[in-house]
């Protein structure tokens, strides 16, 4: 049964797919083969960009991916037949503060007629769960977290807004994730974090990684106005 | 002794090759969206390609040199004048201390490149001087030029080292004509269009929207639809990249796309076609010619 297929996505990247939807196992088995990817590419890549089920490797100017299409099913057929790592040392949860009032929360009225729950009810929701940061990616430091209740699943925006507000936290279909800059975007936007998700000073430059844990906890217009 | 930025125009950015190596946090490459003029700029200034210059759209720029040097302007999207005399795109010019350059408004193009020759001053972060401005990296403070700004410029380069008196131009379309062909492979989602959608790509002139910049040609015409409502699972996309948004409309991805993303990928721009692409200009009227069978 094959687990993985692999696609170019440009001249200079090859993407490997797990055929799996969004899970926790998917989390491992592409943390497995960014482990593998690294130990047998160690020279011909630039970058390595995990994703929910996938992970692209994209390859140096000089290197072709073409060149590279036997050593990329081989490593398929080791990621298929290795069982994925035990996680030894487990994630510390990263509690991060949402102000969920309304002036920060832009989408959270009409999504509350759209989904039929009253805000306070999509706000519980969004606090229930503990969410895993399955990818970093979009713009610097957006973490693409999941999953989100299947009561709060709602696709993308048809138009998306032209500019969300820094700091804004979101939900799209099963994934929240939390906008670091101003930008368009086309997730519904229910909350405001005060922290800083990425800032090119700071060492890791991300406030989040891949395999992290994330927990939200409510905060009022006051406590986010004088956040440190 | 540094270039003086009376009016940065429609947008001046500062760019060097790109920033390689964060897009696994989320950092796009950025560098030139008209990667063949950058060269040409840098080739004709005796420059080793790694150096710093400005990518200007469009006119409207007035930039006053402090310092006697060597320049070369490329690419398109206005006409030049030195002191208010026009000079030629393609070539080195020597200029003086308190020369005047000033960018106004042309018929075709999108994208001016000034070098000079040993690059700007600029301190480069995460390893390049390319401005990306939402994340406010790069260039002066994170963000475009503006009135006043002053930029220093490296000297000490040998001035013989620069390709003087000669003319060497690219072969761009998109210099010369208002109706383009780019040429694109198929995207990992093709399948997920019927025949019909598949040739309307196509076959349709898509007129690039005034919405487009650096992360992303947005295109007009008639909307493209899925064969089945599916949404995609968030995955690694790349500049050329052709998405289909939920209204139907495609966006090609620029130097400063976003490096994950959500929306169907039909197709993906022939890359050597990018640097077209970066010279058109929006009201333009695109159409893709599908190289793969």
């Amino acid at each position: 049964m094959a687990l993985f297929r692999w696609y170019p996505i440009h001249e200079l990247a090859v993407t490997i797919e797990l055929d799996m939807q969004i899970s926790p196992l998917a989390l491992e088995k592409i943390s497995l083969l960014k482990q593998l990817v690294k130990e047998e590419f160690s020279n011909s890549l630039c970058d390595l960009v995990p994703a929910y089920t996938s992970l692209t490797l994209c390859f140096k100017k000089e290197h072709s991916w073409k060149s590279y299409v036997h050593k990329i099913e081989m490593l398929i057929s080791k990621a298929e037949t290795t069982p994925p790592l035990i996680q030894k040392n487990k994630k510390i949860i990263s509690k991060i503060p949402v102000c969920y009032e309304l002036n920060f929360a832009i989408d959270l009225l009409n999504l509350s007629a759209q989904l039929k729950l009253s805000t306070e009810k999509i706000i519980n929701l969004h606090l229930q769960q503990i969410y895993i940061v399955y990818a970093v990616g979009f713009i610097p430091g957006f973490p693409y977290m999941g999953e989100v209740l299947n009561e709060l699943n709602v696709p993308r925006k048809v138009i998306p807004t032209p500019r969300i507000p820094a700091g804004s936290v979101a939900i799209a279909n099963n994934q929240t994730g939390i906008y670091p800059f101003e930008v368009p975007g086309g997730w519904h936007v229910i909350g405001r974090t005060p922290l800083s998700l990425f800032d090119k000073t700071r060492d890791p430059l991300c406030l989040l990684e891949p395999g992290d844990q994330v927990q939200f906890f409510p905060i009022s217009k006051s406590e986010f106005e004088n956040w440190a | 002794m540094s270039l003086f930025i009376h009016k940065p125009g429609i947008q001046a950015l500062i760019q060097d090759r790109g920033r390689v190596g964060y897009r696994h946090l989320g950092i796009p490459e950025s560098g030139p969206m008209d990667i063949h003029s950058f060269e040409l700029a840098q080739l004709l200034c005796g420059n080793t390609g790694q150096e710093a210059l400005v990518e200007f759209t469009l006119h409207g720029a007035h930039i006053e040199l402090e310092k006697a040097s060597v320049i070369a302007l490329t690419g398109g999207g206005a006409t030049a004048t030195i002191n208010n005399k026009k000079i030629d795109f393609n070539t080195t010019h020597s200029v003086e201390k308190g020369d005047h350059l000033k960018l106004l408004a042309s018929e075709f193009g999108c994208r001016t490149y000034l070098a000079i020759q040993g690059g700007l001053k600029i301190n480069a972060e995460l390893g390049s001087c390319s401005t990306y401005t939402p994340a406010q990296l790069g260039g002066i403070e994170g963000r475009a030029l503006k009135k006043g700004d002053r930029i220093e410029f490296n000297t000490g380069a040998n001035k013989k080292s620069a390709i003087n008196n000669m003319q060497i131009n690219i072969d761009n379309p998109a210099l010369e004509k208002n109706e383009i062909a780019i040429r694109c492979h198929k995207g990992p989602e093709w399948e997920w269009f019927d025949n019909a959608t598949q040739s309307q790509l196509v076959k349709e002139n898509w007129r690039i929207s005034p919405q487009s910049n650096r992360m992303g040609y947005q295109l007009q015409g008639s909307p493209l639809l899925l064969k089945e409502k599916t949404e995609l699972i968030s995955t690694a996309v790349m500049p050329g990249i052709i998405q289909v948004t939920p209204s139907g409309m495609p966006i090609i991805l620029g130097a400063d796309a976003q490096t994950i993303g959500g929306y169907p990928r039909i197709a993906r721009v022939h890359t050597p076609d990018m640097s077209i692409l970066g010279q058109c200009r929006p009201g333009i009227l695109l159409r893709f010619q599908l190289l793969d069978k």
